[in-house]
């Protein structure tokens, strides 16, 4: 078996034994959809609110499956995380503005590990943006959400809320895939 | 664009959604699924089971049968019920997919979002709320039924299209009008008629336009002299009837069939231009209308001897005929003679065989009949195979009088000798695997032939595991051995298609007749085998075979519609030339000369042969054939 250097390099703070699964060989073939509500867009300040995460099997968005969680400031946010890191594993994340999401867990979950989230990352703006840019011409790209839905044929998102982005960013990642 | 099909939300308001109340709808949208499919890639294969009900929420969805699209669905119309619910036993029994059966492939013409129900959260909808179950059963229901009786509104449709011209019509047989009735007598003996037909006006004007003429049947002969006491040297002339019935020759046969009902006579008599072309008589009505397949299909079930079969076996012909004469597909041709000589073969196994030894055996044809493409009785291509351990004393005179009925039925015997009276065929189960074995591994040239029949073997009487097992074996067997393909394919190549440069030469020498089979049919047949074979295929047609190969992205989707296509209409070819010789019912001969083809047909050979050459080169190419 490769020894996947990154996840070993990440590995190195992983402080409970509990969740050696997260640096495990990925072999379900599935991802994880994800998205998070903050208080601001300030990774350094700003509360989670909540997460939503779908799995990804193949061409199918297990959508009956989803996880969410809601994050208050009063109740401590292990549990809720534990049952996030179980839900996902260590399957690859896919997302829209990945990044903040990723921050904003890190955050909560080094502290309660030892180490940031190890796993790999989709960012479905860059798909997208990847796509359009093989396309000659000097057009700058749209990379708002609504405004890739709406050039990728595919329906707008239900509301406004974590689980309609995820759903949104599941999406795109199967269509620019394909 | 309506709201509904603009949100992603499922839409509750299509039926049978709308049957389902708000508390079930909340159920059914928390347990949705969604499918991303992209442009002409497969969502179903053909005969895979479904996990749950497919609602296109957006793009375009196409069901497939072989080449067709059978059915579209757009947004909000479900599909996948029939891979759902339906089961594996509505398969034919031959272990080909069935009509019936899960024959369809669902394709996405567009990029295509689906919203799916899973199974189970769709059988708890049934149960629970019963307004709806039934709209989903029934639909399911009324697919099914629609399947099956496409098929047999499609024969139905053919025969009553038949026109008057494709059956036998007696030869007209004119008496004069002075003639005795004694004359009249003699006439019907001598050509063995059971009407003369009366010409009035001068004898030596034959043909006279403007001369009434009349009938005077066998019966009416006898009612006039026995019962009504005529002498019989009185003329015919006064005694005939003048008020005929008469119908065109290119009028349809179900017109004549109402005409006789409706005026309870036996015969017609058939114009054509203005002039009698005969008699047509209600018994060579009902010939011709009893080629239907059902009827010999029930005349083989109810055989009591092996008699009985000789008959339904020479039926089969006349149905070919009829059929090929009203223009039906040849595809379709293929289809019902491959299911009725099916029949045949079993009922007469099953006649012969002591109830033991069809329990443990099985009885097989190979080769283009178990690919289900002869179009008339080609050579026996069948073998035996035995349960390990199973003896039959009595197994030598069994498969021998197999073979003899059949040569008797007029399927000549195999020059290869491959037929269960031949030992070498009638083997145990492991003496077939030893024989595949050595196939394989020791590939010559009859070894290569053996597999490739033997690789379209379809089981036809008893034990269908046992070929199964066989054919397992065989599979297990072939490693991704490069080696073995290349020699396999090799024989696609072995005969020259002419076409392109030596097309023009071959026209120059018109009065050249050309083999159909090797130049144009046998590539694609065993080029099609190859790449199956290679890939693991269970199917055995030709054509299903082709579009598996599309499925699976081995062939190109277009490619594989053209090379069908063309495969068709070569079969066609043969089967008309066949059909038109005078030794129709067996296959004697492939010539075709391009001298007999019409100008049309003959442009769409030589497109054909073009298309053959071409998918030579894929074939060449594909398993390295020129190094």
């Amino acid at each position: 078996m490769p020894i996947d250097f990154t996840a070993r390099a990440k590995g190195q703070g992983l402080t409970d034994p509990d969740y050696a699964f997260l640096l495990a060989e990925e072999d379900t073939g599935e991802r994880v959809a994800i998205h998070c509500e903050a208080t601001s867009y300030d990774k350094a300040t700003a509360d989670l609110r909540s997460v939503v995460a779908v799995r990804i099997r193949g061409t199918r968005i297990l959508a009956s499956q989803h996880l969410a969680l809601s994050f208050w400031p009063t109740e401590p946010a292990e549990p809720a995380l534990a049952r996030l890191l179980r839900f996902i594993g260590n399957r690859p994340l896919v997302g829209y503005y990945l990044d903040f999401t990723v921050a904003m867990l890190d955050r909560l979950v080094q502290p309660m590990i030892g180490m940031p989230l190890p796993n790999e990352t989709v960012e479905v703006s860059s798909l997208y943006y990847a796509r359009k840019t093989k396309i000659p011409g000097k057009n700058a790209v749209d990379l708002r959400l609504d405004s890739i839905l709406r050039d990728l044929d595919l329906p707008p998102r239900t509301g406004d809320d974590a689980y309609a982005h995820a759903l949104a960013a599941a999406m795109v990642c199967l269509r620019l895939e394909a | 664009m309506s709201d509904s099909l603009d949100s992603g939300a499922f839409d509750f308001a299509v039926p049978p959604f709308d049957r389902l109340t708000p508390a079930e709808q909340a159920r059914l949208a928390a347990s949705l699924d969604l499918g991303l499919y992209a442009k002409d890639s497969v969502i179903l294969k053909p005969g895979e089971r479904a996990d749950c009900l497919y609602v296109v929420m957006r793009g375009l969805v196409q069901e497939r049968r072989g080449g067709e699209v059978a059915a579209v669905h757009g947004p909000h119309d479900s599909f996948g019920l029939q891979a759902l619910f339906g089961d594996d036993t509505a398969g034919g029994p031959d272990g080909r997919p069935g009509e019936g059966g899960g024959a369809v492939a669902c394709v996405a013409a567009e990029d295509t979002i689906c919203h799916l129900v899973p199974r189970q959260a769709l059988v708890e909808l049934a149960r629970d709320n019963p307004a709806f179950g039934d709209c989903i059963y029934q639909d399911f229901g009324d697919k099914l039924r629609a399947l099956s009786s496409e098929r047999a509104n499609r024969e139905m449709a053919a025969l009553t299209m038949a026109r008057i011209r494709q059956a036998y019509l007696h030869p007209p047989v004119f008496v004069n009008a002075a003639d005795s009735l004694r004359d009249a007598a003699l006439a019907m003996k001598r050509n063995q008629a059971s009407s003369v037909l009366v010409r009035e006006g001068n004898a030596a004007e034959t043909g006279a336009p403007g001369g009434r003429i009349g009938i005077l049947t066998g019966t009416d002969l006898r009612d006039l002299v026995l019962l009504d006491g005529c002498p019989v040297d009185s003329p015919v002339g006064p005694v005939a009837r003048y008020e005929l019935l008469t119908l065109d020759r290119d009028d349809l046969l179900f017109n004549a069939l109402i005409l006789m009902a409706k005026h309870s006579v036996r015969r017609l008599v058939i114009m054509e231009h203005g002039a009698v072309a005969g008699v047509l008589e209600q018994a060579d009505l009902l010939a011709l209308l009893s080629n239907h397949s059902q009827v010999i299909a029930l005349r083989v079930d109810r055989a009591v001897s092996p008699d009985d079969l000789a008959q339904a076996s020479q039926d089969i012909v006349g149905l070919i005929r009829t059929l090929h004469g009203t223009g039906v597909k040849v595809s379709f041709i293929a289809d019902l003679v491959t299911e009725l000589n099916r029949k045949i073969f079993r009922r007469l196994f099953e006649l012969l065989a002591p109830p033991d030894l069809l329990a443990n055996s099985c009885l097989i044809v190979m080769g283009s009949e178990g690919r289900g493409e002869q179009l008339l009785k080609t050579d026996q291509d069948n073998g035996l195979i035995l349960r390990d351990g199973y003896e039959c004393p009595t197994l030598k005179e069994v498969t021998a009088a197999f073979t003899a009925r059949l040569v008797e039925f007029g399927y000549p015997p195999c020059p290869g000798n491959i037929m269960v009276s031949n030992p070498d065929w009638t083997r145990p189960l492991a003496a077939y695997k030893d024989a595949v074995f050595h196939w394989i591994h020791r590939p010559d040239e009859t070894a290569s032939m053996n597999l490739a029949i033997f690789y379209d073997a379809a089981a036809v009487a008893g034990d269908a595991s046992l070929l199964a097992e066989v054919k397992g074996y065989l599979l297990s067997r072939l490693q991704d051995n490069q080696m073995f393909f290349t020699a396999f394919a090799r024989p696609a190549l072995a005969f020259d298609t002419p076409s392109g440069l030596f097309g023009g030469l071959f026209e120059r020498r018109r009065n050249e007749a050309l083999d159909i089979k090797k130049a144009g049919i046998f590539p694609i047949v065993h080029g099609i085998r190859a790449l199956a074979l290679e890939k693991h295929m269970a199917e055995t047609n030709t054509v299903d075979r082709l579009w598996a190969l599309a499925d699976r992205s081995v062939l190109d989707r277009g490619f594989a519609g053209e090379l069908a296509e063309a495969f068709t209409f070569l079969s066609t070819l043969r089967l008309k030339a066949r059909v038109d010789s005078s030794a129709a019912g067996t296959q004697t001969d492939n010539l075709v000369r391009m001298e007999d083809l019409g100008k049309l047909d003959r442009d769409q050979f030589k497109d054909c042969l073009g298309l053959v050459k071409k998918f030579k080169e894929f074939i060449a190419y594909h398993f390295h054939l020129n190094h």
